[in-house]
């Protein structure tokens, strides 16, 4: 039963993501966007990464989505018109990045011939989470919270009128 | 074969619980329409509806049946697949919560061990659903409507957010089950994490104003505000879709209401002796329904007593004073935790 559901949401990941590229209304893409997002919080939970599968939800598909299509509906972004073919340059390397990534992740992520670790009990609950990163990473996780507060800082400074 | 069985087995439970779910939702949402004009019309001096069945009791029924049969209209310049979509993502962000509501001591269709934390995020998959509906609709009332839902749910996720974490905090478990099972004792009543300590006591009333808020009820209503919006993101539905829509905001509000009685208010706990009068303790989800009646009875309330704020106050409440004031409880329920471990407020003073 895990394989199937495993291949039914891998399947709707893939092709909500290629929905995100082909389609050229905004707003669709952001749904596909958003499809895919989901399809993924159900690999997680296939793989009892519960608490992951929640956070994806929660931030990409509550929060950063609703985000994203705020901005698209506010600046009423007209259809994407298709330049003229003359990107055949952009293109080719397109495809050559992507084909690099690809072998890249191939390669990390095929099964070894031991096949894949199973994986602990208690694996990815909230504990297991929680205690690495308040413990072995707090600095890092203290650090990267600092990043984001000078960022949100920085964006209300930008966005300001003056006074 | 044996695998197959089993797993055969587990899928037709979920399929089970899941109509069962859906039922439960439909009636409970149904007679929250009926119950909302019945308020409604007492607090104005009148009757409210009466015609259909005892006490008009079947109305609902008579209005489902009527947007059933109504046209399914959808605008000419409308985007149609958006426009179909919405309904369905509001109605399912609401419908899954009821997958983790504990209804009753054995009574739950899957105990998620972070069960409050997917309440959350599932939720917010509301607010996609009706911002897709606002937009698809191509009409600028519905858009705005849309776009205030989408600004105050995100909004008032975080102070929900982190009044959720008191109880959490309280219970060190996440799951709605496990959080009822940590407010045992002091006679079922002074176990409740509302009587925890006071900051948990304040974290309550923070909550509650802020879930108010999120399932966009009156005085924070805005996102539809009759007077100046027509009827918000739902302008151009009718029929079953307008139907959906309805059927997530009174289920939401049965939702917030248990989910409030289980993380604050004790949920099913019930002294001892009184608990096993009826089997499956089946008493104490009589007295999770009452607390979650009596909290969805104060929203109707509210409807029918406050007028509706304006943006810009808010946004104010929300961030001014809501997450201020949830931060500070949650800061306080930690230290109280530390300054008396396993202590109640009235366990201070007795030998309770």
């Amino acid at each position: 039963m895990q394989a199937v559901f495993f291949w039914l949401f891998s399947a709707l990941a893939v092709g909500c993501a290629l929905g995100v590229v082909f389609k050229k209304n905004p707003v669709v893409s952001a749904v596909f966007l958003m499809g895919s997002m989901l399809a993924l919080a159900c690999l997680f939970l296939l793989l009892d990464a519960h608490f992951i599968a929640v956070i994806q939800v929660l931030v990409y598909a509550g929060a950063v989505m609703v985000l994203f299509s705020f901005i698209i509906m506010i600046l009423n972004l007209p259809q994407e018109e298709l330049p003229p073919l003359a990107l055949g340059g952009t293109r080719a390397w397109g495809v050559a990045f992507g084909a690099v990534a690809l072998l890249f992740l191939a390669g990390k992520f095929f099964p070894t011939k031991e096949g894949f670790m199973p994986t602990s009990r208690g694996f990815g609950d909230v504990r297991s989470i929680a205690v690495p990163l308040f413990r072995e990473y707090a600095l890092a996780f203290e650090l990267t919270s600092l990043v984001l507060l000078v960022g949100i800082v920085g964006a209300v400074l930008l966005a300001k009128r003056k006074v | 074969m044996e695998i197959f069985l089993q797993e055969g087995l587990v899928l037709l439970k979920a399929a089970l619980w899941a109509v069962a779910l859906s039922l439960v939702m439909a009636l409970v949402a149904g007679f929250l329409t009926y119950l909302e004009r019945k308020v409604a019309g007492h607090m104005q001096a009148r009757l409210g509806p009466n015609r259909v069945g005892p006490y008009g009791l079947l109305q609902f029924v008579a209005d489902g049946v009527k947007l059933f049969l109504k046209e399914d209209l959808i605008p000419s310049d409308a985007d149609a697949p958006l426009f179909r979509f919405g309904p369905y993502l509001v109605f399912v962000g609401s419908f899954a919560v009821f997958a983790v509501l504990p209804f009753g001591e054995r009574i739950v269709a899957t105990d998620l061990n972070i069960g409050l934390f997917y309440v959350l995020a599932i939720t917010s998959i509301e607010t996609v659903g009706l911002l897709m509906a606002g937009w698809a609709s191509n009409n600028k009332w519905a858009l705005l409507g849309a776009m205030r839902s989408a600004a105050q749910s995100i909004s008032y996720e975080i102070p929900v957010g982190v009044s959720f974490l008191i109880p959490i905090v309280l219970a060190g478990s996440m799951s709605l089950q496990g959080i009822i099972h940590a407010q045992a004792g002091g006679f079922g009543l002074l176990g409740w994490n509302v009587f925890h300590n006071p900051f948990s006591l304040a974290a309550f009333f923070v909550g509650c104003t802020a879930m108010v808020a999120e399932i966009n009820r009156t005085p924070f209503d805005l996102p539809e505000a009759e007077s100046e919006l027509v009827a918000g993101y739902n302008t151009e539905y009718s029929g079953m879709r307008f139907a959906f829509f309805f059927l997530a905001e009174y289920a939401n509000i049965f939702v917030i209401s248990m989910i409030a009685a289980a993380i604050f208010l004790g949920g099913w706990q019930l002294p001892s002796p009184f608990k096993d009068i009826l089997p499956f303790g089946l008493v104490g989800s009589f007295v999770l329904l009452a607390k979650a009646a009596v909290l969805v009875f104060i929203v109707l309330w509210l409807r029918w007593t406050l007028p509706r704020v304006r943006v810009d106050q808010l946004m104010e409440v929300c961030w001014k004073y809501l997450t201020p004031m949830a931060l500070v409880c949650l800061m306080g329920t930690a230290v109280w935790m530390w300054a008396f471990p396993g202590r109640i407020f009235f366990g201070l003073f007795g030998t309770a």
